[in-house]
């Protein structure tokens, strides 16, 4: 063993070979990545037509918090600790939801008002990895036709922040083929504020009256989220 | 090049990192019939530094650059894989400057970046462990919890696996370089041997 090793010395020519060995191969698995990575990318742009024709690609205006206006009361924060609150520990409960008017990532007009309809209004941060998480949890659930018809979808990209990762918060959002109405709260994060949010994802739920039924903290299981559906739907 | 093609390249180095690991460990079973031990110990360092190196630049790219911010146990990987680089770069200096990379302060460095990596490995495996296991984990925070996999790639390689592949090919290289014997090995421990000859 020792007789073995010791033959293959630092001898210089021997040594170089190998050292360009390695640099080859590692200069092939570049060449494969790169390969494959480019045959991926026409695959995302044929998914991107794909999607086109349900929906179309949103022109993005380019600006990631947009004014917003918050019409009626705040709701009290949520609890410490509470991920789950409803009639028994949400002091919210049954107070009417703040009017958010502001506008999308297109620059269009968005507002989520009392308009006789149940809403989950979700509070998505681009940075925070459950949001993440959530996203295609909530995309999926709607591809699979779990959204009751008579619920509407919302999500508020709140909290951005240039410096944090996932930005900016539209390409995330459209990337992950994101259909519900998104609207932009502004720098202040005022939309955030009026709805008592604790953390992220936050989300609160309103029944056909504009009242709030129930607010979540925190990344919900599939399950959860789809009894929370179901349960705003058909809220009193 | 989008950040796809650089996880799917890193994915790649991952395995080849995993591969060398696993063909050295056969070798050494096999009691190296196939000379791979032997023909890989005189570039052992220079490629262990590789490794090294290049999980300490692409971790800090997939931080930096792209954004994925690191869980807690990421920053406990990388406080092993950061020296560990530093300590293979510095051994191969010293061991240029002396003239052989086999000198005996160059092993020493060699053989803390390999007990480095002795560590980071189980720390790597049980990252991986919190990804399948989901949740949050007992070790991270809600905000960003260790079983979050902003990379996965093949359906496995996540940034723990590839670490982990870092790990396991640090040792296995260092290893190699350090049961080796080296000409200026020889040499020292003739020196002593001369003299008591030269007393006696």
């Amino acid at each position: 063993m020792t007789q073995k090793a010791s033959a293959p010395t630092d001898s210089g020519p021997n040594r170089l070979f190998l050292l360009a060995i390695g640099a080859l191969v590692v200069v092939g698995l570049a060449v494969v990545a790169i390969v494959a990575g480019s045959r991926g990318d026409d695959g995302d742009v044929a998914a991107g037509s794909g999607d086109a024709g349900s929906g179309g690609d949103v022109v993005l205006d380019g600006q990631e918090t947009a004014d917003i206006a918050v019409a009626g009361d705040a709701l009290p924060p949520l609890p410490e600790g509470v991920r789950i609150a409803d009639a028994t520990n949400d002091p919210a409960y049954g107070l009417a939801a703040p009017t958010l008017s502001g506008t999308g990532f297109d620059g269009g007009e968005v507002v989520i008002e009392d308009d006789g309809r149940p809403k989950a209004i979700y509070f998505l941060a681009h940075w925070c990895p459950h949001c993440q998480a959530e996203v295609p949890t909530i995309q999926e659930l709607i591809d699979e036709g779990k959204l009751p018809a008579d619920l509407d979808v919302y999500a508020v990209s709140t909290a951005v922040d240039r410096g944090r990762g996932n930005y900016p918060p539209s390409s995330w959002l459209q990337d992950e083929g994101f259909t519900p109405t998104v609207i932009r709260d502004d720098d202040a994060v005022s939309a955030l504020a009026a709805y008592g949010a604790s953390s992220f994802p936050f989300a609160v739920y309103v029944n056909q009256d504009n009242q709030v039924v129930a607010r979540t903290a925190g990344s919900m299981e599939k399950g959860q989220l789809e009894q929370l559906w179901q349960a705003t739907a058909t809220a009193p | 090049m989008d950040v796809d093609t650089v996880t799917l390249f890193f994915a790649l180095l991952a395995g080849l990192a995993a591969a060398t690991a696993i063909l050295i460990l056969v070798s050494a079973v096999t009691n190296d019939r196939f000379g791979v031990i032997g023909t890989l110990r005189p570039v052992s360092v220079e490629f262990a530094a590789a490794v090294a190196v290049t999980a300490t630049f692409g971790s800090l790219y997939l931080s930096e650059i792209v954004g994925y911010e690191p869980c807690r146990l990421c920053w406990v990987q990388r406080a092993f894989m950061y020296p560990a680089a530093g300590l293979l770069v510095t051994a191969l200096m010293v061991g240029r400057r002396q003239g052989r990379s086999g000198s005996s302060p160059a092993r020493t460095l060699v053989g803390a970046a390999g007990l480095l990596a002795v560590v980071g490995l189980p720390i790597a495996a049980f990252h991986r462990y919190e990804q399948a296991a989901g949740g949050i984990g007992e070790f991270c925070d809600q905000d960003n919890p260790c079983s979050l996999r902003w990379v996965e790639e093949f359906g496995v390689v996540t940034i723990p696996v590839m670490a982990g592949a870092g790990f396991a090919a640090i040792i296995a290289l260092t290893a190699v370089s350090l049961t080796g014997r080296t000409p200026i090995d020889d040499t020292q421990q003739l020196k002593p041997k001369a003299s008591t000859e030269q007393y006696s």
